[in-house]
């Protein structure tokens, strides 16, 4: 069918910002599920989570900088996040436990910042870019125009968030990570060690967060120190309206906020943006805490 | 014989008073040292890191330059430098340390708006100069006289040299704008600058008062640029800063679009030509000074601010100067210059008389010949001269006018 | 004084006020990380009243924080059903709705912020903090105190001791957000210029770190903490541009090391034991 003609009709605008924000979602959804499984496997949420997708983002682009390929930065900048987020556990939850339950979340608060500082020392406070060609392969796809990073992102997304969900439903350590987010101590009298079922969901966590940083450095072409704090909350957002503790939920939240964002800058403007997202999360956490796809908790 | 010589005598009492009145010799004032304290508020932690640490190398390489010359009048300058941390709070605390702790002369900075916002009616309470170093709000410094200037050139002053330019060169009849709807200046840039400069020219603005919008380092640009491939315009005009800028006009040619782009001044920073490649040619721009300029006064600054930078938070965001450091480096010029035009004697007692003599001279202050900076007008803008640029090449060259 | 510590000062009173505001929600055992939008709605509401419709500053303030308090309770009464986390995360979601809000709001400038407000000064803001202080002291010495500490212990034995639980909770928040209100007029007055940016998330989490870090079983943590960390990042200006990562370490160690707080419980028992004894001396 031949491309058609400007300017724009309707649908074809329409399915074009549907593409653009499934791109986007995937992103997010790679955030929301790092924080669900934190937060179902502890009930506590790690605000700097955020900060390590921008740490993932860093360190590819540094590692590319170097000269290493892409595909293998991004698998370096995967393992550095995962293991930023095993010092955070071991900073800032691990030695709390004991303590009020919000301690770990303003501790992550108070590493966020110092992650933050840092990531401006070391790499400066005006936005950066990676190098890379601007000219990327372009498929007409019907009425939509798709680029060969949309496909590497989604598709990246899609097998990451596949393969933690059938690796926590079918392998034995999955069902220990359950069994500990249902109910720590009965776990360890089963005989699950603990420590080591949360060193673990950290690393992931970590690791798809970084993943999700270096896909968007990639293709969405700009990177600050200061891109966690926003990303984060978006996950945050993602998740609760997915449902918490709910690896689905999460998929598809992310999905959903990429869709509604991008929907209401093609068709109101980019200042009501946060407050419907926002605003959104407001209104499900009081009416439907449990997101769409959650259980009802107690 | 005698009568001949008191003739002589009072001749030349006469022709000596006669020079004296018409070239007055001029009398050294005295200064008290031991040094000329001058304070800088810029940020040196916070988003604005990089650009305040070039700021604060860029004011220190002019005092390097006058130290050397042997200060003012045998005193030396000595700056005092507090952090600001691109917050309001912090900022009026360092300038509160400044003012009161330094007891400097007067302030350099700060940098942002919204931090101006608070630190220029403090100023006022404390009765002491800031000089801001970047800062577009429009009518903040009408807003806050008499204490508060701002050593930057509003954009509406550049815009429209530059949408002169740009309808000149292809024949733009209607246009669309694309805005920042989150950083004041590009707000104010792409909502309040453009449409008048662009009506002022006779361009159509397709956009109405409803620009394409987006938020300040968006990590993608999709929607809006389909949105602005579907209005089909002759150009695009952007308030934007550089990296956005980038990132909107490389998404634009990905999706198709032929059609150029222009924007005021923040675009020429954040190394658009450099890393735009063929995406970004023949993309228009303005500002008051840039790297390529080759003045005498422009070189010496260049040359002052990168040996300092070699010693001052030395890092590569700091080691190239752009255009904030030059407001910087001109500021403490200007301060020179008043100390020396209002005979600032820098004495303890007379902090506060000093301080109004400099507020004063920068008020009048209309001929000053700097690096990029002619003085201020009456609200406490800043006047200065607008180049025109385009991106040819890979680097911003200047428009022939 | 110097204008410079008077500066720190004024700045460290509202954020004793903040502090304060948080603990106040705490003592039921909640904690709410969106008191930055009641600040905000004090703020914005205040200085609109005495910029644009010339009310003196003090009625503002007042009318400031009593708006931001309705609002407190409007959203308190769906909000206190939630339970520990969901709740944080709902204050929050508040928090960010009233920061995003303001934002776009055309009639306080929007984007552009506010400008404008004048008035605050050290003597006002540290007579709304030694009001409040002496409230807290008084509030924690009567029966009401007792309960609350009933209450905070254990929500179900409280309920059989006959306590209303419900009220009291939205009492307390109540009381919060009229706090917060009172810190973000001061702010706005004190500031001379207000916008969005200035209230978000930070500002909130930063006010409960004061509480808890200062010792969240008495309002006097609250105090302290708030002045220790708000000198802090003004002692560490010698760090230069280390200067604010090294504020995030120190409140890393800070928890891992003294999770508890400064004054801790048995802190406060023992003090108020001393001080018991200083009495019973002096009159026997």
């Amino acid at each position: 069918m031949p491309p058609h003609p400007y300017p724009y009709s309707e649908p074809r605008m329409f399915l074009q910002q549907l593409v653009n924000g499934v791109t986007l979602g995937s992103t997010y959804s790679l955030i929301a599920i790092g924080f669900t499984l934190v937060l179902g496997l502890l009930n506590m949420l790690n605000i700097a989570h955020g900060d390590i997708f921008m740490f993932g983002a860093f360190l590819g682009l540094s590692l590319a900088m170097l000269g290493i390929p892409l595909y293998l930065a991004l698998i370096l900048a995967m393992l550095g996040a995962g293991i930023l987020a095993i010092i955070i556990e071991r900073l800032c939850f691990r030695p709390l436990r004991k303590a009020h339950f919000l301690m770990p979340l303003l501790s992550t608060i108070a590493f966020g910042i110092l992650l933050q500082n840092v990531a401006t020392q070391i790499w400066g406070s005006e936005p950066s870019r990676y190098p890379q060609t601007t000219e990327v392969a372009q498929f007409q796809l019907g009425p939509v125009l798709v680029s060969s990073i949309d496909i590497l992102i989604v598709a990246i997304s899609i097998f990451l968030m596949l393969g933690i969900d059938q690796f926590v439903r079918r392998t034995r350590f999955g069902r220990a990570m359950r069994a500990t987010s249902e109910k720590a101590q009965t776990a360890s009298l089963l005989g699950v060690d603990i420590n080591r079922v949360i060193i673990f969901t950290f690393f992931t966590s970590g690791a798809l967060a970084g993943v999700a940083g270096v896909l968007t450095a990639l293709v969405y072409l700009q990177i600050t120190p200061f891109i966690g704090i926003r990303q984060g909350l978006i996950g945050m957002v993602a998740m609760v309206i997915g449902g918490v503790g709910n690896l689905r939920g999460a998929m598809i939240g992310g999905l959903m906020i990429g869709i509604i964002e991008v929907m209401n800058d093609a068709y109101f403007t980019a200042s009501y943006r946060d407050i419907i997202l926002f605003g959104l999360f407001l209104i499900f956490i009081v009416f439907k805490p449990e997101g769409l796809f959650g259980k009802k908790e107690p | 014989m005698r009568r001949r010589k008191s003739i002589t005598i009072t001749l030349f009492v006469f022709v000596l008073a006669y020079v004296l009145a018409i070239h007055p010799v001029p009398v050294a004032q005295a200064l008290e040292g031991p040094e000329i304290k001058i304070g800088v508020a810029v940020c040196i932690t916070g988003h604005g890191a990089n650009v305040g640490k070039r700021e604060a190398i860029g004011a220190q390489a002019a005092v390097d330059v006058i130290n050397a010359q042997g200060g003012v009048n045998g005193v030396p300058l000595k700056l005092y430098i507090e952090d600001t941390a691109s917050n309001p709070q912090e900022a009026v605390n360092a300038v509160r340390k400044l003012a009161g702790d330094h007891k400097v002369l007067g302030i350099v900075g700060p940098h942002y708006s919204s931090v101006g916002e608070t630190t220029f009616p403090l100023g006022n309470q404390l009765r002491i100069i800031q000089i801001a170093v970047a800062s577009s709000k429009p009518g903040l410094a009408a807003a806050n006289r008499p204490y508060a200037f701002r050593n930057t050139l509003t954009e509406d002053k550049i815009a429209g040299a530059v949408v002169r330019e740009f309808k000149k060169r292809y024949g733009i009849q209607k246009v669309a704008i694309i805005t920042d709807i989150k950083d004041a200046v590009s707000r104010s840039v792409g909502t309040k600058v453009l449409p008048p400069a662009f009506k002022g020219q006779g361009i159509e603005v397709m956009t109405g008062d409803k620009p394409v919008t987006y938020q300040t380092n968006d990590t993608q640009f999709r929607a809006q640029i389909t949105k602005l491939k579907a209005m089909n315009p002759d150009g695009v005009g952007m308030g934007a800063l550089g990296p956005d800028a980038l990132n909107i006009i490389t998404e634009a040619r990905r999706q198709g679009m032929k059609q150029p782009f222009m924007s005021t001044a923040p675009i020429m920073e954040g190394e658009v030509p450099e890393l735009g490649g063929k995406a970004v040619l023949g993309t228009f721009s303005g500002t008051i000074w840039h790297l390529s300029m080759v003045t005498p006064a422009s070189k010496k600054f260049v040359e002052a601010y990168k040996n300092r930078a070699k010693t001052m938070y030395t890092s590569k965001y700091t080691e190239t100067p752009d255009y904030y450091p030059v407001n910087a480096y001109d500021a403490v010029f200007m301060i020179v210059e008043g100390i020396k035009a209002m005979c600032v004697s820098n004495s303890a007692g007379d902090l506060q008389m000093d301080r109004d003599k400099l507020m004063y001279y920068m008020a009048a202050l209309r001929d000053f010949n700097g690096v990029a900076s002619r003085g201020f007008n009456c609200v406490g803008d800043g006047v200065k001269d607008v180049h025109v640029f385009e991106i040819k090449g890979g680097h911003w060259v200047p428009i022939k006018k | 004084m110097s204008v410079y510590t008077q500066g720190v000062v004024a700045l460290m009173g509202i954020n004793i006020l903040m502090a304060l505001s948080v603990y106040a929600i705490i003592m039921t055992d909640q904690v709410s990380l969106g008191n930055a939008g009641f600040m905000a709605i004090g703020a914005y509401t205040s200085a609109y009243l005495t910029v644009k419709m010339g009310m003196p500053i003090f009625p503002a303030l007042i009318i400031g924080a009593l708006t931001s308090s309705v609002i407190g309770l409007l959203i308190g009464i769906p909000l206190l059903r939630l339970e520990g986390l969901y709740f944080v995360m709902g204050t929050f979601g508040f928090g960010e709705v009233v920061r995003t809000f303001f934002m776009n709001f055309e009639p306080t400038g929007g984007a552009y912020g506010f400008r404008g407000p004048v008035g605050a000064t050290l003597p006002m803001i540290y007579g709304f903090v030694l009001v409040l202080i002496l409230f807290f002291w008084l509030l924690g010495h009567s029966r009401l105190g007792r309960s609350l500490d009933a209450l905070r212990d254990d929500h179900e034995v409280a309920r059989t001791i006959g306590l209303n639980v419900t009220v009291l909770k939205l009492g307390l928040f109540w009381l919060g957000s009229f706090i917060a209100g009172i810190a973000g007029g001061l702010y706005a007055h004190y500031m001379f210029y207000i916008e969005s940016g200035n209230f978000h998330i930070l500002v909130s989490a930063m006010a409960i770190l004061y509480v808890i870090l200062g010792g969240m079983y008495t309002f006097w943590g609250a105090v302290l903490g708030a002045v220790i960390f708000s000198i802090l990042p003004e002692a560490l200006r010698f760090m230069e541009d280390w200067r604010l990562s090294l504020y995030g370490a120190v409140l890393v160690l800070m928890m891992i090391f003294r999770p508890s707080g400064i004054i801790s419980r048995q802190i406060v028992r023992n003090t108020e034991d001393w001080i018991g004894g200083i009495f019973r001396k002096a009159s026997a």
